[in-house]
């Protein structure tokens, strides 16, 4: 994938539950939820990218329906569990599409994983390259100009062989019209 | 200027589309980048094809109901308009796909090799109509091809990539781009791709007209000739 290689990624790991894990001597049965609390911030993009703007929601869907059901999610991307009990499972990734407020887009997976009795969170972000400073350089419109100049000639050139053509046309049947 | 008020609509419905196509605000999506902008020129090459192999299609029937010599004429015109957009698509789609999915030619990819086998089946006509010497046999051979090659089309453009997998948009679904014009965008995308449509399809039909024009001149000096 050549967008990956130019775009900047951001593996953050942070073990929000290394010192619950370790305050529990056995192994706690239940998925991630019984390592979490309610209301808890489970991961935060915005301490990756830290002016986000919103979380891009794809068409017919909500947004709670981004997230696993247990876990909530807000517009700056800060994921909250709701409910522990709802969290047996083990692993939970989260794909977010989410923009900043400069204009830039970043695809972003979140992964819930509980190991032994640890909660690890890894927040991957990949910048979606567009280009962003070009249309306010602007130049760019020296390029239109330049193009629409190109399709004016080629326009100009259709204009010219259609009325050629049509006279052509009308001499050679009036000429076949009178031999 | 009455009977061309349909070129100037071609030309105005480009000259929003062209700059837009440039600046206008679009969909951003991850591989795709800013190459999503081609949607405006390689897409459009396809649909303005498929109209025009319409256009065709409507006149071969007609010369076939009949017989009259203008209306193959039109239906040869816009067929190989139709077709020099086919190859545009197709070169452009091998350049677009380089960046975004890796090489020219997704072998497996139903759309690809329908279009294709498409463009083929058209070259196919044109080395039809060569191969027949005589003008009336030559004409309504190539009428009842011109359906044949419109449904192989339309069978393989229009219904084979809905049923498999393909690695463009909307894979075994719609293979539109509607799939991509999301993130509230639906509003911006769509005017600039319609107009891009409906201008190059005017833009190609006023190109097959003087095509025709020109095989009606030889057409008539040939006849008085012989």
């Amino acid at each position: 994938m050549k967008s990956i290689r130019n775009s900047s990624c951001f593996l953050f790991l942070f073990l929000a539950g290394i010192f619950s894990g370790y305050a529990q001597d056995q192994a706690v049965p239940g998925g991630i939820g019984a390592l979490v609390q309610k209301d808890e911030i489970v991961a935060d993009l915005s301490l990756v990218t830290s002016n986000i703007k919103e979380v891009i929601i794809p068409q017919g869907k909500k947004i709670h329906e981004l997230v696993p059901q247990g876990l909530e999610i807000n517009e700056k991307a800060q994921v909250k569990v709701t409910d522990p009990a709802l969290l047996t499972g083990d692993d939970y990734v989260i794909d977010l599409k989410v923009s900043t407020t400069d204009g830039v887009f970043y695809n972003t997976m979140i992964r819930l994983v509980r190991q032994n009795d640890r909660l690890v969170t890894a927040v991957v972000t990949d910048k979606i390259e567009m280009a962003e400073g070009w249309r306010k350089d602007g130049k760019i419109y020296v390029v239109i100009a330049v193009s629409l100049t190109l399709f004016f000639v080629i326009i100009g050139f259709l204009v010219s062989l259609s009325r050629s053509t049509a006279k052509l046309k009308k001499q050679v049947t009036e000429s076949v019209k009178l031999s | 200027m009455k009977r061309n008020w349909w070129k100037v609509l071609g030309i105005l419905l480009l000259l929003y589309a062209l700059p837009m196509a440039w600046i206008g605000e679009v969909s951003v999506q991850n591989i795709l980048n800013e190459t999503i902008r081609n949607l405006y020129f390689h897409v459009t090459m396809w649909f303005a094809m498929f109209l025009l192999f319409i256009g065709s299609l409507v006149n071969s029937i007609r010369y076939l109901r009949t017989g009259n010599w203008l209306h193959d004429n039109q239906a040869v015109s816009l067929s190989g308009i139709g077709l020099v957009f086919g190859w545009i698509g197709i070169f452009t789609g091998m350049i677009w796909a380089t960046f975004t999915w890796g090489k020219p030619w997704v072998v497996e990819d139903p759309q690809l090799n329908g279009a294709a086998i498409t463009v083929l089946a058209y070259v196919a006509y044109f080395v039809l109509r060569g191969s027949i010497p005589d003008p009336d046999k030559k004409a309504r051979i190539s009428a009842v091809y011109n359906i044949f090659a419109f449904t192989l089309m339309f069978i393989l453009i229009g219904i084979m990539p809905r049923l498999q997998d393909s690695t463009h948009p909307g894979k075994g679904g719609d293979p539109g781009f509607g799939a991509y014009d999301k993130d509230s965008l639906i509003g911006t995308m769509r005017p600039v791709f319609y107009a891009a449509i409906i201008g190059w399809t005017i833009i190609g039909a006023w190109m097959s007209q003087v095509y025709s024009r020109i095989r009606f001149i030889k057409h008539t000096l040939h006849e008085k000739h012989s």
